[in-house]
């Protein structure tokens, strides 16, 4: 997995790459959430257009980022689901747990609303 | 101790020197005469001579007290006795009054590097314990002689401003640093109570015993790191079988209906989980989770499941009650990147009745004895992620003929990390393929096409197969 990420005035987005396996994934984007958070950008958007691959414990990554800002009462939203990952959100019924967007911009967009 | 002969010969050129003093003085107030002056002539050869003999014999001993080393280095292990061995026989080579073997470690109490004697000797106990035998790097000969890698004597440590006292005897001092890897990682220093005790050519003589014990330490520390990965190897041992014996040994006889389970874990302690129970004469619970994750944590998440749902199964008859009870157990137990894809079902056994619940879990496929294709999706979402999440019952019923295959996503991914993942199209066309095959045979057979499939595109996650087939 790869990160990179670029702050839209008090929105960060972090954009994943690669595949998403869990194992120490799990920990860089834990860290680099956290350094958001503390740095008081409390509104992620996580673009996932150049994940090629995620796994169970991929998506657990995911549900950990989750959680981690909503505990800082941050909102998390994803960005362009791969089909892989709308399938994996399906069947473990997560769908309704991520907030998901089809492009950066309308997620950016959703949060000015 | 240097040998007798050798201290026989050091103090008869010490004779000499002192008659060569008193004849000097003897030829100044003019009572020289021939024979003196003969003696005089004859006697820095017979210096030379003998500082030569002398030198011969120091030589012989600094061979063989690397020689020694070597050999000590080949067969004893214990970095103690190496390294006490190493300062004893260096008593045989060279005279000094006391020793140590000094290492650097990080204190990050103190800020930064610290020297910390590892091996002393000739040093009252009193002063082992003192702080001074942990100055810091930028302090003393001993961090001169670290920060500049190189050995350094001092004649007279009195006038040396670098010089922090250990001992009070203490006249003159040499140093090497100990080099391992191109770096210097601590430094053997000799102190004597006589001025000037030691030689330039004493400095090669410590550098090669400085590199001999660069060894010892640098195999004490591999030999530390092959004992604490085995010591992880054997717990992960342990931690397999544990969980091998947590999962059924073989699969369930009952009459009219062929039930097998198969479970393949990969290299590390897996998480998946499948269970086969009998809860009464009429019923029958069939299990297969999956853990996220894998490791000792994902086995322990694994085994808790596992008693959980053993305990509930025993005493709540309604499916999704059990399910929504392990869901909150699973919440309140794990931490936030941990969940659990899980499928419950009871079968009723007369009438072929599979009341379940899907927990995220890739949904288990239903071939009819027609072969109409059903995807048991109905349930809620994965265990231990949502607290009061909502699980509905869904139905279905196995007719004569028909066959019910579950697996977890260790068959249905394999080869998807480097391309199109195994997937549910390629399982189900082999199952309808191969379905008169027993129950045994196609959960062997499945796994067999999926690790077919994935060749050899990197490590397996764990798989795991249930297949249940009414007569």
């Amino acid at each position: 997995m790869k990160l990179k990420s670029e702050k839209h005035g008090n929105i960060v987005v972090i954009e994943l790459k690669g595949k998403i396996m869990g194992g120490p994934d799990a920990a860089i984007f834990r860290d680099e959430l956290k350094s958001h958070l503390d740095a008081g950008v409390k509104r992620v958007i996580v673009d996932l257009g150049k994940v090629d691959w995620m796994n169970s414990s991929g998506l657990g990554i995911l549900i950990g980022g989750l959680t981690t800002v909503k505990n800082e009462e941050g909102e998390m939203k994803l960005a362009r689901v791969t089909e892989k990952i709308k399938s994996l959100l399906m069947i473990t019924k997560l769908v309704q747990v991520f907030d998901s967007y089809d492009s950066v911009e309308d997620a950016i967009a959703s949060f000015a609303g | 101790m240097k040998p007798t002969f050798v201290q026989e010969i050091e103090r008869t050129l010490e004779s000499l020197r002192q008659f060569e003093v008193s004849l000097e003085r003897a030829r100044e107030s003019g009572a020289e005469n021939a024979n003196c002056q003969d003696l005089l002539v004859k006697l820095p050869s017979i210096d030379a001579q003998l500082a030569q003999i002398l030198q011969g014999l120091q030589f012989q001993e600094e061979f063989e007290l690397l020689r020694y080393t070597a050999m000590l280095l080949a067969s004893v292990v214990d970095e103690d006795q190496v390294l006490s061995a190493i300062l004893e026989g260096l008593k045989r080579a060279l005279s000094y009054d006391a020793a140590g073997i000094f290492l650097i470690l990080e204190d990050p109490q103190r800020g930064g590097s610290i020297i910390r004697a590892q091996k002393v000797i000739g040093y009252s106990s009193e002063l082992i314990s003192h702080d001074r035998f942990r100055q810091k790097v930028d302090e003393g000969i001993l961090g001169w002689v670290i920060r500049n890698a190189r050995g350094e004597i001092v004649d007279d440590v009195h006038s040396d401003p670098r010089y922090i006292e250990a001992r009070p005897e203490t006249q003159s001092e040499i140093a090497v640093p100990i080099i391992s890897k191109s770096e210097v990682i601590g430094c053997i220093n000799l102190e004597s109570d006589r001025p000037a005790a030691f030689r330039p050519e004493n400095l090669r003589l410590l550098d090669h015993l400085a590199s001999y014990t660069a060894v010892v330490l640098d195999r004490t520390e591999m030999m530390r790191e092959v004992l604490v990965a085995r010591e992880i190897e054997r717990e992960l041992e342990i931690a397999r079988d544990i969980q091998a014996k947590l999962l059924p040994k073989s699969g369930l006889e009952v009459e009219g209906y062929d039930i097998a389970g198969l479970n393949v874990p990969s290299l590390e302690v897996g998480g998946d989980y499948y269970d086969l129970i009998r809860i009464s004469d009429e019923d029958v619970g069939l299990v297969i989770a999956d853990v996220a994750g894998k490791g000792v944590a994902a086995g322990l998440v694994m085994s808790g499941l596992r008693a959980a749902l053993r305990a509930r199964i025993e005493t709540v008859y309604s499916i999704r009650r059990v399910v929504a009870d392990i869901n909150r157990f699973l919440v309140e137990s794990t931490g936030a990147e941990r969940f659990v894809t899980a499928f419950y079902g009871v079968l009723h056994l007369p009438t072929g009745r599979l009341t379940f619940v899907n927990a995220g879990h890739n949904p288990p496929v239903l071939i009819s004895g027609a072969g109409e294709v059903k995807s048991l999706a109905y349930g809620g979402p994965v265990l231990g992620v949502i607290p009061n999440a909502v699980y509905e019952q869904g139905y279905v019923d196995l007719d004569p003929g028909s066959l019910l295959v579950m697996v977890t996503d260790g068959i249905l991914e394999a080869g998807g990390e480097a391309g199109e993942e195994y997937g549910e199209q390629r399982l189900v066309e082999l199952v309808q393929s191969k379905r008169r095959e027993s129950a045994d045979q196609l959960v062997h057979r499945i796994d067999q096409e999926a690790v077919a499939y994935h060749a050899d595109r990197g490590e397996l996650d764990d798989r795991t197969v249930i297949v249940v087939k009414r007569a």
